[in-house]
């Protein structure tokens, strides 16, 4: 797959300080998972080079600005090991340039001119503030459950999911509601499956990215994982486990066996979600033109990729 | 896994919402998306029955009459009762004790009717704390469960009926409201304006407590109703945090509640408001039924997991907030405990 150019200079005004080499730094490492999921769609459904570059900018854009605002909001040091934007520049430079980049997207869409996209994205836009928010309003929380962070991750993590799902599709001006429920639907098994992989990296479990550890608990937040570890803990137990800055603290908190136990019987539940996923990736057969059933192949290999993290 | 999805265009959508799609199979939902909309899709997973651990019948009715509730309903009826010790010569026992019987089998065909209703408007699929779970499990379909609600109103019905004779037309009134306020509480209505929260109040309060001095007694008193007020706010008070806890979790379906229409913190405002009008109007209340001293005493002893409770939610900044999770069991608690000093109260009166 060719490697879409995302961020061009040229696309923004020169006479910004700071703005491009801000952009460059945040452009230039990350995976871009996102946009390669929208030229697998490119691909399937014949989007044409014009479709796929706007869908792909968008995306990413909308991802990008995200983490720039997210770093600040958790005083993240580091974004894909460089100094984090708003540490490197300044605060009030991050959430400018965030807020730039989701007007960015307004002005692409708006003059690519299909109403239906302009209004689902802004859409996504607000669902992700709306996780950024109530996420915010659960730092320190430790008492929250799996099934109150699903809902975040909802929000926040699985709407881009659902973005990169539909919006090939709108931009095909393909408006078929059940095909849109179903991919609405997939998008959010999606999103649980990728932040509950992400948030298993925090514990050392297939983190082959070398992803730095703890970093949720260090932030005083419960990611999902932490959250189902915590569920059958003690209040002087969770207590203690706010206080753990290295991984061998937690493992020793819980005891190393059911540490192993419970990663199983996470991985376990996931596989559930995951042949959920699998019933509604068939289920699209119904809705695809069969040039376009390749597409439901791929769209299979997903949840490998996203929660086991195994690479294609 | 063998999963179906249906959407409510589909033919079958009811049959296998309410489990009668097959004599063999159940059809446990998974997940629902845009409940009480044209366009809702639910996710079954479709299981063989002899697949599903059903506990023994018994069990399952045990657990579909919602005991934990029992104290929201007999708590009022029992405190009514002693209300009117001076008139013991007055009562009637066996329409009273018929009447107390009939009580319990309303209770159970309303949470009955309550967990279908749930089921079927997919409340009760978004929240999975919420109702007895006993369709969820796969142990009884919904279209047996709506049967089981029906009998148990029958029988509430034929178990009332005689006490209707000690003061015919008052009581007929009584029941009349009380159907006037069951009908506003399931059709909702005038919740943005806490119509449905008065509802709750008057079922549970003096609709209650004069409905059994009436049946017990063939008369009421003023006390009646300023117990029902007291009881009836404690009950609403639990329904509140229910609702609060609920808050974000109902949002997309857009279940109205008074609640639902406040913001979070408003409404977090609201039932803090509840709980500390609750601090004032139990003891207000038990100095006007003129409770023995001592056993006002003791009522902050009893109110503590009232405290407590409120001591919990005060500070929430979040409707996901891990403690927001079973506010509502704390807020039942705190109804038994009260119910409990009540009896307590009230006894101490009697001796």
């Amino acid at each position: 797959m060719k490697d879409l150019k995302i961020f061009n200079k040229d696309d923004f005004p020169k006479y910004l300080p700071k703005l491009n080499s801000l952009y460059d730094d945040l452009f230039s490492s990350g995976k871009g998972f996102r946009s390669k999921l929208i030229q697998v769609f490119g691909k399937h459904l014949g989007l044409s080079s014009r479709q796929e570059h706007l869908l792909a900018q968008t995306i990413e854009f909308i991802h990008n600005a995200s983490l720039l605002h997210d770093d600040l909001i958790d005083r993240s040091n580091l974004r894909r090991s460089k100094t984090a934007a708003w540490l490197k520049y300044s605060p009030e430079y991050a959430v400018l340039a965030g807020d730039y980049l989701l007007a960015r997207v307004m002005v692409n869409l708006s003059r690519y001119g299909n109403l239906r996209l302009i209004q689902y994205t802004a859409e996504i836009i607000s669902d992700l503030l709306e996780g950024e928010w109530i996420q915010d309003s659960l730092v320190s929380d430790w008492n929250v459950q799996l099934r109150q962070l699903d809902q975040v991750h909802d929000l926040k993590t699985a709407s881009l999911f659902k973005w990169c799902l539909r919006a090939p599709f709108i931009a095909k001006e393909n408006y078929d509601e059940n095909l849109h429920q179903t991919l609405e639907e997939m998008g959010t098994l999606l999103g649980t499956l990728f932040q509950r992989g992400d948030d298993l990296l925090d514990f050392d479990i297939r983190n082959d990215e070398g992803k730095a550890l703890l970093g949720d608990l260090k932030s005083g937040y419960l990611n999902s994982f932490a959250a189902y570890l915590a569920r059958n803990l003690s209040a002087d137990k969770k207590q203690q486990l706010r206080g753990c800055t290295e991984l061998a603290q937690v493992k020793e908190l819980v005891g190393l066996e059911n540490f192993n136990h419970t990663v199983q019987s996470f991985d376990d539940m996931n596989r559930q979600v995951i042949s959920l996923y699998a019933h509604k990736a068939k289920s699209l057969e119904r809705y695809l033109l069969a040039s376009e059933l390749g597409l439901i192949n791929e769209l299979m290999g997903l949840p490998e990729v996203l929660y086991f993290r195994r690479t294609k | 896994m063998q999963y179906l999805t249906l959407t409510r265009e589909d033919p079958e959508f009811e049959s296998y919402l309410l489990g009668s799609f097959s004599k063999t199979e159940r059809a446990l939902p998974v997940e629902t998306y845009a409940p009480q909309t044209a366009r809702e899709r639910v996710t079954f997973r479709v299981v063989p029955v002899d697949q599903v651990a059903i506990p023994p019948w018994w069990k399952i009715y045990f657990l579909s009459c919602r005991p934990e509730l029992l104290v929201l309903t007999l708590g009022p009826a029992i405190l009514a009762w002693l209300n009117h010790r001076a008139s013991i010569e007055q009562w009637s026992p066996w329409p009273s004790w018929l009447a107390l019987v009939g009580i319990v089998f309303l209770h159970t065909a309303m949470f009955l009717f309550n967990d279908v209703r749930d089921h079927l408007t997919g409340a009760d699929r978004l929240n999975r704390r919420r109702g007895s779970r006993v369709i969820q499990n796969g142990w009884v379909p919904a279209y047996i469960m709506r049967r089981w609600a029906r009998v148990n109103l029958a029988f509430a019905i034929l178990f009332g009926a005689p006490a209707l004779f000690n003061a015919p037309e008052k009581l007929a009134l009584v029941c009349g409201l009380a159907a006037a306020a069951l009908w506003i509480f399931q059709k909702n209505l005038g919740t943005r304006y806490g119509l449905c929260d008065l509802a709750v109040i008057g079922l549970f309060g003096p609709l209650l407590t004069t409905g059994t001095a009436l049946a017990s007694f063939g008369r009421w008193t003023w006390f009646d109703v300023v117990l029902g007020l007291t009881l009836g706010l404690t009950t609403v008070w639990v329904f509140q945090l229910r609702q609060l806890e609920e808050m974000f979790r109902s949002k997309p379906s857009d279940f109205h509640t008074l609640l639902g229409f406040l913001d979070f913190d408003r409404a977090r405002n609201l039932c803090l408001i509840t709980g500390f009008l609750l601090l004032a109007v139990h003891p207000l209340t038990a100095v006007l039924l003129r409770v023995p001293i001592i056993a006002l005493v003791f009522l902050p002893v009893f109110s503590m997991p009232l405290i407590l409770a409120l001591a919990r939610f005060h500070k929430t900044a979040s409707p996901l907030s891990g403690t927001m999770i079973g506010l509502s069991r704390r807020a039942l608690l705190s109804h038994f405990t009260l119910t409990v000093w009540w009896v307590g109260a009230m006894g101490l009166l009697w001796l």
